[in-house]
């Protein structure tokens, strides 16, 4: 036992690091490689080391043996013989089996005869072969239909294939890079995205291949996305998770491309139009028609896509897996902030999408001033009389809702906006009467979805410029929300269940400021309810990704007490 | 039993010849207790560095041959004279010799057979001092080329069961009328175990209810009621609270070399082999690697060897592996009471802290303290135990606090204390709201059941659920005088003459003399030369009044010789030659 070294490794395969250790540094280079980052809460950071994370290490060109040396370089307690073990089998597996094209068409090429015999035991396999390998044999035909079946089915083995097998073009498309955004900003990519996306189209002649861009919330995903896009010039399918996402990179890419509105398409319950770049939610491809299944797969065979980017990958619903499998000629781009899915499906996403390509860490793009730091406060506001005997009155379902609309919250935020005065700043709300009666009692302007486009539109251009310097926006309007120089957030009332949506609520305040001034991220909880337990899961989710976060109390003797 | 509980149910005229040794009486003059010096190391020590050769050698054999198991005097004596290089007489004088040393104890069966045995809490320490290994580890350069064998995680055992215990604290384990352990609780115990049934069971360890309770479960329970920390009532077995006080008392490594004591005493004594290596192992240092082959090679069996390192792999204190095609295995905790506060991830030396952190979460390092463990069990939800153990405070967790007696303050303080920060903001007020969600009216006044405020016991030695085979029935201490009359009846009725020198006697004197010898199983000396001894195995008659005596002659460097046969005439001079009395009696402790 070393106690001078920061690193603790558990018999799991869990990596627990201690930030504040003068050598967390070198264990950080040690770790990032071969594992993926699980929670970040105060000094002691967890991360989980999975068949996957050491694929995709592999995939890099980080070796077993230097891995493993670095582990025990850094390693309090030494490592695991179980750990080293793993480690050892599992990136030596990789590059095992290899897909190549060859002029009788798709082969699938093994290291030894040995390991192909194996896979011959193997039904799912083997109904991808179009013969039986003879015993001294390392190739075999592959069906083509059946490339990406193979790889998942091999990978499900734990025998992650390398796909050399390359990619179709696709249809071709003129698009570039605009100098300036319609809005008359500069469009110029950050060193970061320039990385990402040379990564993802690699440096072989026939333009790299497929994998998985990891960049955290806030720090421009969609640039990447289009930078990709354009880089190839091709035709374009790209998959979000909600309709949100599809207006934002709709708007994204008509602001800083050369693409107009003809040519990019929307593809949701409301709009399917589709176009030579086409914008689609995960929903709708997932939507059946009675027994016949996806009502939708056609998208992906409408056009001759050269192109497919997966936003927030690690949303991507089971049955788009399933029709991921069979486009693997077609060059996929899988963009999310961590590659952990709660329903650890991270193999296919590494088996059908591709392997991890470029990761900026959080921490390195706080420090660059990419993202906002962010501090996360709890507020808690106390009930009046009325208020609190009608929440021991109620039943369970009118208990959130009596205790998100608590009347004081008003005051509260009042002395939060008069805490950040001149500050950008939103407030969310889930109940429209709650807002109403807050944006009259603090004459502020509201937003809600039931506002027509053209109102709203308006009031967040104003925001933008800085004439408007408070909103009050509704759960659903401030999805479609891009309000980057918001740096307050005060969310008054929520589901306070979904960590997704808590995610997605801190990650519109983290845009880069102007000013490069830091985000607040407030909560208004009232005490005494089980609006308290709710926050503090959603607190712990908070910390667990590292933000600061900490519980306050409401004070009427706050500088706001006065304001009008 | 142990020696501490054997020296206290000694005779008076074995305590007194005890007594009489000027090491043991320096002890006493100095304040110590019988049985404290009779389970001192140090006193052993001392013993073996002026013991005499014979003595020595007897317990040699003894350790290897029946280990801490009681042996029948008369048996052993067989065995002593087939193996070659003992008469029977030495040996009996050496058992004697033993015994009024205060190393050998003695019983006597209902039917009067005297049973010997050395106490097994005793057996590693005469192990180390008289069976020596001398095995070194293998130097940096070798370290380099040993190949791990490949085992799944494994923790200290301590740690293991400190784990079980805090559940069984938790829910105490429901017996049933028959006393069986009921099947949910053996099946919820047993799952929460890394250590298996199977491996348990290779060892082949009894216990009752064997179609019901995994073995796994079983020494659970069974180190649980040894160590005091478990007790058992009529239907259940829950956890003694002052005792479990005392047991967490101690570093994770005091506590796991403590328990590979029991579990020598409990699960090897019975077998020589097993407690040898059991023993001989327990002195290896921790962290460097051993051949196999050097620590086999004082006598023990390879069944008994790979029998006990298969546990110790089990048990998470040891691990194997291959250097240059040999077994090697090195120990992964110190198992050696001397040597648990050195180094070690879970040595006492080097107390870690522990950390809270803001999400409610509580990292436990191996340093810490069986203490601070035990009392985390009690405040907060375990969430990996593992090398790092991770624990997490949460609402439900703080009613078992409160009602466990744990205010807020207090327990503030506390996790203040052995995390040697001030809480995380978010962490303090998630103990206001709980404890106030609690109530703390509701807070238990006694914290938890008092039933045995009695001080505990500071040896872990109660009985246990595992019935460890062919236990020495030790109810009662053999009481007769150690005497010279009694280890060679009729000695006073032949002239002295017969024992001094050797002289030229009539043919039916020497007979005589014959049969005396045979009747003592001892040794002749046939003629001047000193040191030129025949031991007379029968006594042959040959027709004609004639006789010869059948035996072999004695080899002076190892006691073996060729076997030959006397004639009446070839029997002179002759004398009676006895183990040396004078020397094992030169204190006077052998009485008559």
């Amino acid at each position: 036992m070393d106690a001078s070294l920061p690193l603790l490794i558990q018999s799991d395969g869990t990596l627990i690091l201690d930030e504040q250790h003068p050598l967390y540094a070198e264990a950080l280079e040690a770790v990032r490689p071969i594992a993926e980052i699980g929670k970040q809460p105060g000094r002691l950071h967890t991360y989980r080391m999975t068949k996957v994370s050491l694929w995709n290490a592999a995939a890099a060109g980080e070796t077993a043996d230097r891995a493993v040396a670095r582990l025990r370089s850094c390693s309090r307690y030494g490592l695991p013989a179980s750990v080293e073990r793993e480690i050892l089998e599992t990136m030596d597996s990789y590059g095992r089996f290899r897909l190549v094209s060859r002029p009788s068409g798709l082969m699938l090429l093994a290291d030894h005869p040995e390991r192909l015999r194996t896979a011959y035991a193997w039904p799912e396999v083997v109904a991808c072969f179009e013969s039986s390998p003879e015993n001294d044999e390392t190739g075999v035909g592959i069906r083509p239909e059946k490339r990406g079946i193979l790889k998942s089915a091999l990978a499900a083995r734990g025998c992650p294939v390398l796909d050399e097998a390359g990619y179709r073009d696709g249809g071709a498309m003129a698009v570039s890079m605009r100098e300036r955004s319609l809005g008359g900003k500069p469009v110029r990519l950050r060193p970061y995205q320039k990385e990402a996306v040379d990564a993802f189209l690699g440096s072989s002649v026939d333009g790299g291949g497929s994998g998985v861009v990891v960049l955290p919330c806030g720090a421009g995903k969609t640039w990447v996305g289009m930078s990709a896009l354009v880089r190839l010039g091709c035709e374009t399918l790209i998959l979000t998770p909600n309709s949100v996402s599809v207006t934002q990179w709709i708007r994204e890419l008509i602001e800083n491309t050369t693409l107009t509105e003809q040519e990019v398409g929307e593809y949701t319950g409301r709009n399917k139009s589709v176009r030579p770049v086409t914008v689609a939610t995960y929903q709708v491809l997932t939507r059946r028609a009675g027994q016949e299944g996806p009502a939708h797969w056609s998208l992906f065979e409408d056009r001759d896509w050269g192109l497919i980017i997966y936003d927030e990958v690690h949303l991507l619903p089971a049955p788009v897996f399933r029709m991921t499998a069979d486009l693997q000629a077609t060059r996929r781009l899988g963009l999310t902030a961590t590659l952990v899915r709660e329903d650890g499906r991270e193999t296919e996403v590494f088996a059908l999408i591709g392997p991890k390509l470029y990761e900026m860490p959080w921490k390195t793009g706080e420090r660059e001033g990419w993202i906002a730091e962010a501090a996360c406060t709890e507020i808690r506001v106390g009930m009046d009389e009325r208020s609190a005997r009608r929440y021991q009155e109620a039943g369970a379902r009118a208990r959130h809702r009596i205790a998100g609309e608590n009347p004081a919250k008003a005051e509260a935020v009042r002395r939060l906006l008069a805490r950040h005065e001149g500050v950008p700043a939103l407030v969310i709300g889930q109940y429209l009467d709650q807002l109403r009666r807050m944006a009259r009692e603090l004459g502020l302007p509201l937003v809600t979805g039931e506002m027509p486009h053209a109102e709203r539109r308006e009031l967040f251009d104003r925001f933008n410029r800085g004439e408007v310097r408070t909103l009050i926006v509704s759960k659903v309007a401030n999805f479609a929300v891009d309000l980057p120089e918001a740096a307050v957030a005060i969310q008054v009332s929520g589901s306070y269940g979904s960590r997704q949506e808590e995610a997605q609520r801190l990650g519109r305040i983290l845009r880069p400021k102007a000013s490069g001034a830091k985000a607040w991220f407030y909560t208004l909880v009232s005490e005494g309810t089980e609006e308290v337990e709710y926050a503090r899961n959603r607190g712990r989710f908070l910390v667990e990704q590292g933000y600061s976060y900490a519980v306050e109390h409401d004070r009427a003797d706050e500088p706001g007490e006065e304001t009008p | 039993m142990n020696a501490r509980e054997c020296a206290a149910g000694l005779p008076d005229s074995v305590r007194r010849a005890i007594e009489s040794d000027p090491a043991v009486r320096r002890r006493r003059e100095g304040g110590m207790e019988l049985e404290q010096i009779l389970s001192s190391s140090e006193w052993a020590a001392e013993w073996a560095s002026r013991a005499d050769r014979l003595l020595k050698e007897a317990l040699r054999r003894i350790m290897l041959r029946y280990g801490a198991s009681a042996f029948e005097e008369e048996k052993s004596e067989e065995e002593a004279i087939r193996d070659g290089r003992w008469t029977g007489a030495e040996w009996r004088v050496a058992l004697a010799g033993l015994r009024l040393a205060g190393v050998l104890f003695a019983v006597r069966k209902p039917w009067g057979d005297r049973l010997y045995y050395v106490p097994a809490d005793m057996a590693a320490i005469w192990q180390r001092l008289l069976l020596p290994t001398g095995a070194e580890p293998l130097n940096l350069q070798e370290t380099g080329e040993v190949a791990a064998g490949a085992y799944p995680f494994r923790l200290p055992l301590s740690l293991e069961l400190l784990s079980v215990w805090a559940d069984i604290r938790r829910t105490a384990v429901a017996l049933t009328a028959k006393g069986a352990v009921s099947k949910p609780s053996a099946a919820k115990i047993g799952s929460a175990m890394r250590l298996t049934a199977e491996e348990v069971e290779a060892f082949g360890l009894a216990h009752a209810h064997r179609d019901q309770l995994p073995a796994s479960v079983a020494l659970a329970l069974d180190l649980g009621l040894r160590t005091g920390v478990l007790s058992r009532r009529e239907r259940e077995i829950s956890v003694s609270f002052a005792r479990a006080d005392v047991w967490m008392n101690r570093s994770v490594q005091a506590a796991d070399a403590e328990l590979h004591r029991l579990a020598m005493c409990a699960y090897a004594a019975h077998d020589p082999g097993r407690l040898m290596a059991a023993s001989a192992v327990s002195g290896c240092r921790a962290f460097s690697w051993y051949r196999d082959r050097d620590i086999v090679r004082i006598g023990i069996a390879p069944g008994a060897w790979e029998a006990w390192l298969h546990l110790l792999v089990a048990f998470g204190w040891a691990e194997r592996g291959i250097y240059r095609g040999e077994a090697v295995f090195r120990l992964l905790t110190e198992l050696s009471d001397e040597r648990t506060r050195t180094s070690g991830p879970y040595a006492a030396a080097t107390e870690e802290r522990v950390a809270v952190m803001p999400d409610g979460e509580i990292y436990v390092p191996p340093g810490v303290g069986m203490q601070v463990r035990w009392r985390l069990e009690s405040v907060c939800e375990r969430v990996t135990a593992d090398r790092l153990f991770v624990y997490r405070l949460s609402a439900p967790s703080i009613r078992r606090a409160c009602a466990g007696g744990w205010r807020e303050p207090e327990l503030r303080e506390y996790l203040e204390e052995v995390s040697g920060s001030e809480l995380p903001g978010p962490v303090r007020e998630a103990l206001r709201d709980w404890y106030r969600t609690n109530g703390q009216d509701r807070i238990a006044e006694s914290p938890e059941p008092e039933e045995d405020s009695l001080p505990p016991a500071q040896d872990f030695s109660g009985s246990g659920w595992i019935c460890a085979a062919a236990a020495p029935p030790l109810d009662r201490q053999d009481e007769e005088p150690v005497s010279a009359a009694g280890l060679f009846p009729g000695l006073t009725d032949i002239p002295p003459i017969w024992l001094r020198k050797p002289g030229s006697y009539h043919a039916t004197t020497r007979r005589e003399l014959v049969r005396r010898a045979l009747g003592w199983r001892t040794a002749l000396q046939v003629g001047e030369e000193e040191g030129r001894l025949f031991v007379p195995e029968a006594l042959e008659t040959a027709g004609g009044g004639k006789w010869r005596v059948r035996g072999r002659w004695r080899n002076a460097a190892d006691g073996e010789g060729e076997p030959d046969a006397l004639p009446a005439e070839r029997c002179s001079p002759l004398m009676i030659v006895l183990p040396d009395l004078e020397r094992l009696t030169a204190s006077g402790r052998l009485e008559g």
